[in-house]
């Protein structure tokens, strides 16, 4: 089975004890083995920006007015993963997730929210990670310049980052 | 990203809370439970509700903070809105040596990830076992009744029978709230 086939299968989606407060949810998925496979494998080219948009259309082909999305969880945790990602993909699939008022999407948008706030927080603190990028770098990111390079093990740790001269 | 769910416009639904200073508190009403969210259930109760008293069987519509809240009509799912009814209504910690009594809620969290689940105590059940002088057991070990998530039902549980939120937050930490007065101040 292959990464995004997993985040979308029953053993994964029931796997969680149950759905907690938004800050602490994102934590959750933070620590799941899923979100470090799908960051390794996004920085090492294995996932792409255009691979995770065509499966997240595909899994969209489920949406039923009216049900809970089914991949809810699926997708919050793409959020997450791509928190950090200073793509155009990334910062599309965010902004557009957590702009979304359905209540079938309860979770998965009010993920994407935190996320932003992380990502603005991480913007406005001079932060970044590496990323390996199939699409251009947002303009969001651009004013930016950093050579901080963090892990996923301290990302809610005192994250120490060094600015880069100008 | 997500066209035709940006189409639908909004299919969320909310009502109007408020705090006791009327500032306005962000909430949804939750969806039914779909086939992912009950066989979760399923397997959290078979797992970890041995001793769990159901009262009522998974549900929508309302979480932890709905059902002590808003009176099981939305769930509130923002631990930063918490805050706002717990400071605005009027709820403190209790002090040293105080005991919880019935009504009043229980907050569970650590400090890195805030407010994680609340419930209302409405029992304190005393142990069967006479020889245990544990003061504890003489005052009542209190029992919560509360609702995990909002695809849950809704539960009576000890206090200390959260093994669901240990897995994740080994660090949790159990913390009682009153709109009581102080006593120091009857």
């Amino acid at each position: 089975m292959n990464l995004l086939d997993k985040i979308k299968s029953a053993k994964f989606l029931t796997s969680f004890g149950f759905e907690l407060p938004t800050k602490a949810m994102r934590m959750v998925l933070l620590r799941t083995e899923e979100y470090t496979a799908i960051n390794e494998a996004l920085s090492q080219g294995e996932l792409t920006d255009t691979s995770i948009r065509e499966f997240v259309n595909e899994l969209l082909r489920e949406f039923r007015i009216g049900e809970r999305f089914q991949y809810n969880v699926t997708l919050a945790l793409l959020a997450v993963c791509l928190e950090r990602r200073k793509t155009a993909f990334a910062e599309e699939y965010l902004r557009d997730l957590a702009v979304l008022s359905l209540s079938e999407l309860s979770l998965s948008t009010r993920l994407a929210k935190e996320c932003l706030k992380e990502r603005k927080r991480l913007a406005e603190n001079n932060f970044s990670d590496y990323v390996a990028s199939d699409t251009p770098v947002d303009s969001v990111f651009e004013e930016s310049k950093f050579i901080s390079r963090l892990s996923a093990e301290n990302i809610n740790e005192n994250i120490l980052y060094t600015p880069e001269a100008a | 990203m997500f066209e035709y769910q940006k189409l639908l416009g909004s299919t969320e639904r909310r009502i109007i809370v408020e705090t006791k200073k009327t500032r306005s508190i962000d909430n949804s009403i939750a969806l039914p439970p779909g086939e992912h969210e009950l066989l979760r259930w399923q397997r959290n109760k078979k797992d970890l509700g041995r001793f769990w008293d159901e009262r009522k069987p998974p549900c929508g519509e309302y979480n932890c903070a709905g059902h002590v809240w808003a009176s099981r009509r939305t769930a509130i799912y923002n631990d930063e809105e918490w805050k706002k009814i717990i400071v605005d209504d009027g709820y403190r910690p209790l002090v040293s040596g105080e005991e919880p009594k019935i009504g009043d809620l229980v907050l569970y969290g650590n400090e890195k990830n805030g407010f994680i689940h609340v419930g209302q105590v409405v029992e304190l059940r005393k142990l069967q076992i006479s020889s245990i002088s544990d003061v504890n057991s003489q005052k009542g070990i209190p029992w919560i009744l509360s609702k995990w998530d909002d695809a849950s039902g809704e539960y009576l549980h000890n206090v200390n029978d959260i093994e669901l939120f240990r897995r994740n937050f080994p660090d949790i930490k159990i913390e009682y709230m009153t709109d009581r007065p102080r006593p120091d101040c009857i």
